[in-house]
């Protein structure tokens, strides 16, 4: 636990610093695609969810759901993201497609928050009896 | 790789980064599955470690009250019998003895056939407590009636029902009948000295799950939460009998509520 919370606390205190450096130098990336920056992101926050897992095991399982679509959005995201540019710069006719597939994968982690909190006001409810 | 135009270059560093993405979170996965298994073993192996314990703690209790059962043995041996034997003993040492007046013969012969008499009758106690002959000859319907209409009087009412009679332990082989039997002469013993219980009731049903027992009484009951009481010499001694039974056991209790147990085996 205590090494984890290192961890996360290094891994955020780097990112935000090398991000704020990366963006004070760089005016222009604020208009486009940051591939470094969607890539840090997403990956540091895929670990935490993983760490949450990992803590979970053998446990009580407490935003097991939210954490489950935050996986699942971020795996997909991160890649559509990655491609943004791409796509930006390419001027594909069906390029609609992508964001189409992005939103339906915030829909499908919506899903999971609405699961997430059904569960925990269902059993709040039991808790009250 | 100054030659390469703006289109080139997303399109490399889109797919480079989307490599990096891929190969780093399988990582991530593969970090995880591995110590995720870590941990499940770990956690598997401190149970094995509570079963062992708790294994050793039910052996230590079943000898412990080995012991306990063989000081009151020997205690009633000494107090009973040895003592008695002993009066006997002296006593025909005295009809040895030169000029006795035929009185005194009388007596002292008076005094060893009453003497006799007791000894013989503690040691009928003594291996009737060891081992009810009623069990063996009329079957645990039958000793457990006993029990109950003993162990009552009184105040106490202790109330045996069971409706069709010898007739539960059927599918139960004979050699854990005796299991059943101390099960219920412990819960008794511990509800008349340690719950002041003054109502008992065992109920015995039977249906295709096997069979249950269930024992209520009004004593004064204790926390189930308590572990201290829940892992006495007598619980324990209850617990190993159950498990010797492949039976379930469940103990229901709170203060000043009395006690429900209900045993399915």
């Amino acid at each position: 636990m205590k090494v984890q919370r290192r961890i996360v606390r290094t891994c955020l205190m780097t990112c935000l610093c090398v991000l704020g450096i990366q963006y004070l130098t760089d005016k222009a990336l604020f208009f486009r695609f940051n591939l470094f920056e969607i890539f840090i992101t997403s990956y540091l926050i895929i670990i935490y969810s993983m760490f949450h897992f990992y803590n979970l095991l053998n446990k009580e399982k407490r935003y097991y759901y939210i954490n489950t679509g935050i996986l699942v959005y971020l795996f997909g995201s991160t890649v559509l993201f990655l491609s943004g540019n791409l796509i930006n710069t390419l001027q594909l006719e069906s390029r609609n497609v992508v964001w189409l597939l992005n939103a339906t994968l915030v829909v499908i982690y919506q899903l999971f928050i609405f699961i997430e909190w059904r569960k925990r006001s269902l059993k709040k409810d039991e808790d009250y009896e | 790789m100054n030659n390469l135009n703006p289109k080139d270059i997303e399109i490399i560093s889109a797919v480079l980064y989307t490599f990096a993405a891929f190969v780093l979170m399988i990582i991530a996965v593969l970090f995880f599955v591995y110590y995720s298994r870590k941990k499940i073993i770990q956690k598997e192996l401190e149970k094995k470690d509570l079963e062992i314990d708790y294994q050793k703690k039910l052996l230590q209790a079943t000898i412990l009250t080995q012991e306990k059962e063989r000081e009151r043995i020997a205690q009633d041996l000494h107090d009973d019998i040895s003592s008695k034997l002993n009066i006997i003993a002296l006593n025909s040492h005295l009809l040895t003895a030169a000029d006795l007046s035929p009185v005194e013969v009388q007596e002292i012969t008076g005094n060893i056939i009453t003497t006799t008499g007791i000894v013989l009758e503690s040691s009928r106690t003594i291996a009737h407590n060891l081992l009810p002959p009623i069990l063996d000859k009329f079957g645990l319907h039958a000793a457990i009636d006993e029990l109950c209409q003993q162990s009552s009087s009184g105040a106490i009412k202790i109330e045996y029902n069971n409706e069709i009679k010898q007739r539960t332990f059927d599918r139960i082989p004979v050699e854990q009948h005796l299991h059943i039997f101390r099960i219920l002469q412990e819960l008794i013993n511990n509800s008349l000295r340690h719950g002041k219980a003054t109502r008992i009731t065992i109920v015995f049903t039977k249906d295709n799950n096997g069979c249950y027992c269930s024992y209520t009484d009004n004593g004064s009951g204790f926390d189930t939460k308590n572990t201290k009481k829940m892992a006495g010499l007598g619980m324990k001694n209850i617990e190993s009998r159950v498990a010797m039974l492949e039976g379930k056991l469940r103990v229901e209790s709170e203060i000043n509520k009395g006690i429900h147990v209900t045993i399915n085996f």
